[in-house]
């Protein structure tokens, strides 16, 4: 059982309302290392520079997506590992099958709750404590 | 909770730049930019609005952006085409989108019914089709995700809510893939032994073959993720370098899958040209830290600057939970150096007295890009500028001071003294380069005014905007709206014709609306034109003569007429309108702009359209400004006013009028202005060829001597509202604190000139403003 104070996380999002969000509710659960990318190109930079646990990240932004991030760090050999959350819509569907492809651990479809949150995070590290 | 009310105004904050970012990019479709990042861009400004909105609970914000949004969503897949009219539509759109988000903050309310049939109208723009068909439940194809369903308690955030729809699979087979951070961690360590270092000294042969190593680094990057670093330690001094000559060493860290031959293929055409060292793992010492910050650790002092077999962090035998380590890990295989995971992780355990090598590395690290920009509140802003403020009035009464004692300029204090002089003035430039912002953030807001008031009037407008970039201090920009809007507004509805006249005339039905900044001998120049009627200048005059606003002899210029609808209580419009009779005429705008130093004026030519030309002083807080004497009063003459200064001859005066006389410059003759008269110091002017002559110019470019009793010297003064503190005077600007700690009224010059000409005993006479 993994804690969640240990687990490092990179939150990826281009709007700084949501990274506010998530961190918050992230904090809620317990997560303390909590960094944020506003894009997938600084996401990557910051992965590369020191890796994460775990991603957090929405789908359309700009630059590099959400999708295109996942694959960056599939193919980075020392963060290949990195256990990766994708943030849809509802509409997205497809886009969360390609995702799967691409090795998504998991994906979470806004609206979501804190506890939602939880249990999807929980899904890929196992009980949080 | 409270914290969530932070991250609202976060939100709203946000909402302001995804409004302009919306309206920028349909401004880009509207002039044929329609590529995908473009429509993209429109979208996800929409979408993350909702986004947030959700998160709030703002649900009249959420359903329209929700329409709009699945709006472009179509556009963006091509299902619908952006049609001139569509983006239109738009724009329309994204205006009572703007008004939602004003009315969620609580800044107004949304109009209903306007934005009812819009979301009507964008909802048949969708499907043109439009069977009002029920929503179909979406198709459901293999529900087998068994994710236990969320059970949202009401009183939860929903965070970046999308669809008010509460289940939260997808509906297709999907299990979520489990990872322990072991593997992770492991896979971190695994890494490393696909990293080889290589190092490469190039000679100057490889430079004389035409070689680069820029190139033979793009082929190392072929093979896998490269991070090069640059030795230039053995370049010599410019003076003892030989531009022929190599001197620089790479180490690169290559991690590839790949092995040594094909690293060393990439050197095939440059073999003997340059010195080559392939090893396999991390390099030594400096380069460890480096590897030990890609792996995730903190940086390693370099405590064993000699460990001399490379570090490989795989040889440490899981687990290794990375955060919990804030031990370095690095300079040797050691595995101890993992705590059990218990320790909340030492956010980046910074070996403080750690060797440079080790602080260069941490550089590194990239910043998250938070930390790239910082949100201040402007009070803040405003408090240091204030204090830069007086920070200047203190040095430059300590300076005074020192004067005033008779210490030498060369001596060790009064060079002191002017480095501090030299630093104050650095630190006022770069306090207010904090507070400068572009103009962008006024303009913005222009494209709907412009829509707005060209549907009211039937008019067709089109604005064009330049120089939207032009920085300005804060405290400008705040007062430009006004001015602006209102200069536009008078442009759409007085200015252009109506498309019917337009055609009638050879011209396009479309007008073209100009909004400008630029900088213009240290003031921000705001320029409004149309491509409209132009000045009526004879209905002008004789609506001023019947206002009893001026005698009918009086002989005016076309300029000095196209001015006069600045005056008070001119108005042209037969029929106050909506738009620009807002209960404020030109006379307000013009008094407002004056308030703050700056002048408006505007030139036509007839059937071609009308300038307004509005210029204001970059900044409110400081002037630069010549001291002078006038009997017995101390006054700051600004200094971009002013020509030249001189000692006029006694027969370079000549007398003109009954009182008044001229100064001879030249070729040329400039009314003379004693300054204390003006002001009402005294009550008759000693010779001029007593005192000292400040050639001025005003902002339309008239000249005037102003005669001073002595000059002082030229100064930066910070500037203190007179209105604020006592009330406004004619003919001065301002006032600032001296380094006496005295109080200096600042002059204003185009009011003194203007005063001075309407001084002589006409008294029934009115300001011509136009010739001020």
């Amino acid at each position: 059982m993994p804690q969640a104070s240990s687990i490092s996380v990179l939150v990826v999002d281009d709007q700084l309302t949501m990274r506010a969000l998530i961190r918050n509710a992230l904090q809620q659960i317990g997560f303390k290392d909590i960094r944020e990318a506003p894009d997938g190109e600084e996401a990557l930079k910051n992965l590369l520079a020191k890796p994460a646990n775990l991603v957090i990240s929405d789908f359309n932004m700009p630059k590099m997506d959400g999708l295109a991030l996942l694959r960056a760090v599939r193919s980075h050999p020392p963060i290949r590992q990195t256990a990766f959350v994708m943030l849809t819509g509802r509409a997205d569907r497809e886009l969360v099958q390609r995702a799967v492809q691409f090795g998504v651990n998991n994906y979470c479809v806004k609206p979501f709750t804190v506890q939602g949150l939880r249990d999807k995070i929980e899904q890929v590290f196992g009980q949080l404590t | 909770m409270d914290e969530l009310e932070a991250i609202k105004v976060t939100f709203f904050q946000e909402c302001e730049e995804l409004l302009a970012d919306l309206e920028g990019g349909l401004l880009a479709m509207q002039d044929g930019n329609d590529d995908g990042d473009t429509v993209n861009a429109v979208f996800r400004a929409v979408h993350s609005i909702k986004g947030g909105a959700g998160a709030f609970g703002l649900e009249p914000l959420v359903r329209f952006a929700h329409v709009f949004e699945t709006l472009l969503d179509a556009v963006r897949s091509n299902e619908v085409p952006a049609t001139p009219d569509l983006v239109v539509t738009l724009l329309r759109a994204s205006d009572v989108l703007a008004d939602h988000v004003s009315s969620a903050r609580g800044l107004g309310v949304v109009d209903e019914a306007v934005s009812a049939a819009m979301a009507a109208e964008l909802k048949a723009c969708t499907d043109p089709n439009a069977a009002p068909a029920p929503v179909a439940a979406p198709v459901v194809e293999a529900v087998a995700f068994e994710a236990a369903p969320v059970a949202a308690a009401p009183a939860e955030t929903l965070i970046g809510a999308d669809d008010a729809l509460d289940d939260d699979d997808l509906g297709f087979d999907f299990q979520p893939m489990t990872i322990t951070i072991d593997e992770q961690a492991a896979d971190v360590a695994a890494a490393a032994g696909n990293v080889w270092t290589v190092s490469i000294r190039p000679k100057s042969d490889l430079y004389r073959k035409a070689n680069e190593t820029a190139l033979l680094l793009r082929e190392l990057a072929r093979l896998g993720p490269i991070e090069a670093t640059l030795d230039a330690s053995a370049i010599p001094p410019l003076d003892m370098l030989d531009a022929e000559a190599a001197y620089a060493t790479w180490t690169v860290r290559l991690e590839t899958e790949e092995d040594e031959t094909a690293i060393r293929e990439v050197f095939e055409f440059v073999d003997g040209d340059c010195d080559l060292e392939i090893t396999r793992g991390e390099g030594l010492a400096p380069d460890a830290a480096l590897a030990a910050l890609l792996a995730g650790e903190a940086p390693a002092p370099v405590a064993a600057p000699a460990a001399p077999e490379p570090v490989i962090v795989a040889e440490a035998p899981a687990p290794v939970v990375i955060e919990a380590a804030p031990e370095p890990v690095a300079v040797a295989p050691v595995v101890e150096a993992a705590p059990a995971p218990v320790a909340a992780p030492v956010a980046p355990a910074a070996p403080v007295a750690a060797a440079p090598a080790a602080a260069k590395t941490q550089q590194i690290d990239v910043p998250g890009p938070g930390q790239s920009v910082i949100r201040v509140d402007p009070e803040r802003i405003d408090r240091l500028i204030d204090l830069v403020g007086e920070l200047v009035i203190n040095q430059a009464m300590l300076a005074q001071r020192v004067g005033e004692y008779g210490i030498a300029p060369s001596s060790n204090l009064a060079m002191g003294l002017d480095e501090l002089e030299q630093l104050t003035r650095e630190i006022q430039d770069s306090v207010m380069a904090i507070r400068a912002q572009p103009v962008k953030s006024v303009f913005q807001r222009m494209p709907r005014l412009v829509r707005e008031v060209a549907s009211m009037t039937g008019k067709q407008a089109r604005l064009v905007m330049d120089g939207e970039n032009t920085e300005v201090d804060k405290t400008v920009i705040e007062r430009l709206s006004d001015p602006i809007t209102h200069m536009l507004r008078n442009a759409i509805d007085h200015g252009l014709e109506s498309p019917e006249e337009r055609k009638a005339a050879g011209k396009n039905p479309e007008g073209v609306v100009k909004l400008a900044a630029l900088h213009r001998s240290g003031r921000i120049v705001i320029e409004v034109s149309d491509d409209g009627k132009g000045i009526n200048r004879e209905r002008v005059h004789s609506i001023a003569i019947k206002k009893g606003l001026i005698s009918p002899e009086l002989q005016l210029t076309d300029e000095e007429i196209d001015n006069l609808i600045f005056l008070p209580g001119f108005s042209t419009a037969d029929k106050i309108s909506d738009v620009s009779g807002r209960g404020v005429g030109m006379d307000v705008v013009k008094r407002s702009v004056q308030a703050l130093g700056g002048r408006i004026s505007i030139t036509s030519r007839p059937g071609q359209g009308s300038t307004f030309t509005l210029s204001l002083p970059l900044t409110l807080a400081v002037l630069d400004g010549m001291v002078v004497d006038v009997a017995g009063e101390t006054l700051v003459v600004p200094l971009a006013a002013i020509v030249e200064s001189l000692r006029p001859k006694p027969e370079e005066v000549r007398p003109l009028g009954p009182v008044g006389s001229v100064l001879a410059v030249r070729d040329s003759f400039v009314p003379l202005i004693d300054v204390g008269l003006t002001l009402g110091y005294r009550d008759s002017s000693p010779p001029p060829t007593e005192g000292v002559v400040l050639l001025v110019e005003g902002e339309d470019g008239s000249r005037a001597a102003l005669v001073a009793d002595a000059i002082h010297g030229q100064r930066q003064v910070v500037i203190k509202s007179l209105e604020q503190n006592y009330q406004q005077v004619d003919g001065v600007a301002a006032a600032t604190i001296l380094g006496d700690g005295r109080v200096a009224l600042i002059l204003d010059v185009d009011a003194v000139i203007s005063l001075r000409r309407r001084e002589p005993p006409r008294p029934a006479e009115p300001t011509l403003i136009a010739a001020e």
